[in-house]
């Protein structure tokens, strides 16, 4: 089992497609990190401008208040007018603040979950189109452990590329801060949450790798397998969503983003935990890999 | 002892809003070990599927095979590292280079990077191994399948139409490479259809109609079920079928010939039959059956019986 797992990791790693991803990703991330470096402006007269600029909007904002009235939730006008009359310290500050990785990473997990999904497809899918699956089997006749096989070696390479994008990512963007912005708040507790969501990201980058391999293997066919992974996340969720509500804690891409969040009490209350939303995630990925392994057991390879 | 063994192997296909196709019909077949089996048949005849039921890729519908001695179905894992084979066309990831191509089959087996290369270069890529598959020719991906059944110097090849697409100096190597593999003692099971290969290369041969088995043996005796017609040459061809017609014997005028069609006919009869009306023979042989006419004449029957 080791050594077919070693042969599909070194197959991921081989494939064109992957190594072009790896390309165009480190493009994006060098212009990225280019862009940040120079739009931000590094100087205490900017920062401070902005500053003041920002107080002068709250101060505005508490002016148009009547003289006692406080709004709801609120201790006084200056507390509403300092959270909502006026942009936050980051969106003033012309700096690159470093703290803001943290966002950055849980929005670089979306395209990365997304490119899971697809990578798993299309590395079954791959096997089906060329017919490579025949040999394979006659090499390896055990059906159940090349299929696990395939899916650890994805579901691994998939993390690893994961993990590897937001690491040089962090890197660049750190390197841009400390040169042309602020790594101010940048403490251990901030780089523990941070590095958090990076690896919550992967590792949901991951279980949708298993996802997209065990349709891929279904259907036999990575079109096919990535038009049903869209119907069902951008469709058939979003319809559930709006007619069952009640359904929420129960889908795949809910539980994935309270996951890589890692605040689930805002989406699902206090009725699941993330390491909860996790294992509906695991559990989901498992069982489709079980129906697929069942499917490639009984089914002729012609 | 058989290497191969397949006894009432019957695949029925179901296919949604399409009649059921059976493929094979009851086929009994066993391949003995050392030499160079063929496997003969015209498309569709069920050759490819036997070879995937024997490799354990499709499930028969009844019927059960066995390789060295291993239910194709279950028991086929302990005994894939000594088989070595070809289903259909080689298939193979085409952005990857043939060598990486054979190094992730190789890895399987433990094998390393020297016997990418020596399996490379007995089949004449050696030089080409660098380059990426889709840049081979269909000979090349031919040869390379070949190289990938033959590298982990397996007891048994079992090989689907190995010389397709190959030019005719490439299908006289790997004859001549499947010849000498036999010649070491390990068994070769080629299915073709291309009859002269199959002659020069094969000791047994297996003629397969209609998912059926029609006729199985050493080449020779497969040959002696042909007709092996009597050629007579005499003078007077008309009044010598005359002669024998009368005597119930099956004949055809061809020139200034006359040939027998009946197999069972004996010279004896025949030359006393025409010495006795006072024609006499200036030539008589048997025809030697052709493995091409005996196929012909094979599968024909089996058609038009089926």
């Amino acid at each position: 089992m080791m050594r077919l797992l070693g042969v599909e990791l070194r197959r991921f790693a081989w494939r064109r497609s992957f190594r072009l991803f790896g390309l165009i990703a480190l493009a994006f991330i060098g212009l990225a990190a280019t862009i940040t470096f120079f739009t931000s402006h590094r100087g205490d007269d900017a920062a401070a401008s902005a500053e003041r600029d920002r107080q002068q909007m709250i101060q505005d904002c508490v002016d148009s208040f009547p003289a006692d009235e406080v709004p709801p939730g609120y201790d006084s006008p200056e507390d509403f007018c300092a959270e909502v009359g006026a942009p936050s310290v980051d969106q003033v500050d012309p700096r690159f603040r470093l703290t803001t990785l943290t966002d950055i990473f849980g929005g670089t997990s979306i395209p990365l979950i997304i490119l899971g999904l697809a990578f798993g497809a299309s590395f079954i899918g791959a096997e089906w189109h060329h017919g490579t699956i025949t040999p394979l089997l006659t090499w390896q006749p055990r059906r159940v452990q090349v299929l696990v096989a395939k899916a650890l070696a994805v579901a691994i390479g998939v993390v690893i590329a994961a993990l590897a994008i937001q690491a040089i990512l962090g890197v660049k963007l750190w390197f841009v801060a400390a040169v042309r912005g602020t790594t101010e708040g940048a403490d251990m507790a901030w780089l523990v949450e941070t590095a958090g969501v990076a690896a919550r990201g992967a590792i949901i980058a991951g279980l949708m790798a298993v996802l997209g391999f065990a349709i891929g293997s279904i259907a036999r066919n990575t079109t096919v397998a990535l038009i049903i992974g869209f119907v069902y996340f951008a469709v058939a969720e979003a319809i559930l969503r709006g007619l069952k509500p009640g359904w929420q804690p129960w889908l795949i891409g809910d539980n994935a983003a309270a996951f890589v969040i890692g605040d689930t009490a805002e989406m699902f209350g206090l009725f699941r935990s993330p390491g909860g939303a996790l294992l509906v995630v695991v559990v989901y990925a498992a069982l489709a890999l079980a129906l697929a392994a069942t499917w490639f057991t009984a089914r002729d390879v012609n | 002892m058989n290497v191969i063994e397949v006894e009432g192997l019957v695949k029925r296909y179901r296919r949604l809003r399409r009649p059921t196709t059976l493929a094979v019909d009851g086929l009994d077949l066993s391949v003995p070990t050392g030499g160079v089996f063929g496997f003969l048949g015209p498309n569709g005849a069920g050759k490819t599927t036997t070879i995937r039921c024997l490799l354990g890729l499709v499930r028969p519908s009844a019927g059960s095979c066995r390789l060295l001695g291993a239910d194709s179905g279950a028991e086929l894992a302990g005994v894939a590292g000594r088989i070595g084979s070809i289903v259909e066309a080689p298939a193979f990831f085409p952005g990857m280079s043939g060598r990486k191509n054979l190094a992730l089959l190789g890895r399987l087996e433990g094998l390393g990077r020297g016997d990418v290369t020596t399996a490379l270069e007995r089949v004449g890529l050696g030089d080409r191994g660098k380059d990426r598959v889709k840049t081979y020719s269909l000979g090349m991906k031919q040869r390379l399948g070949i190289a990938a059944a033959l590298l982990k110097d397996p007891e048994v090849l079992i090989l689907d139409e190995p010389a397709n697409g190959l030019d005719p100096a490439g299908i006289k190597e790997v004859r001549e490479l499947l010849r000498s593999l036999g010649k070491e003692g390990r068994t070769v099971f080629v299915s073709s259809h291309i009859l002269s290969e199959v002659r020069q290369m094969c000791d047994h041969v297996a003629i397969l109609a209609r998912g059926r088995c029609v006729a199985t043996g050493s080449v020779d005796e497969v040959l002696h079920r042909g007709s092996g017609r009597l050629v007579i040459g005499i003078d007077e061809p008309g009044a010598a079928a005359q002669v024998l017609r009368s005597r119930g014997i099956s004949v055809e005028v061809d020139g200034d010939r006359v040939v027998v069609d009946s197999p069972v006919a004996d010279p004896k009869d025949i030359t006393r039959a025409l010495a006795e009306k006072g024609l006499f023979l200036n030539e008589l042989h048997r025809e030697e059956a052709d493995l091409e006419s005996v196929f012909l004449e094979l599968t024909a029957d089996r058609e038009a019986s089926g």
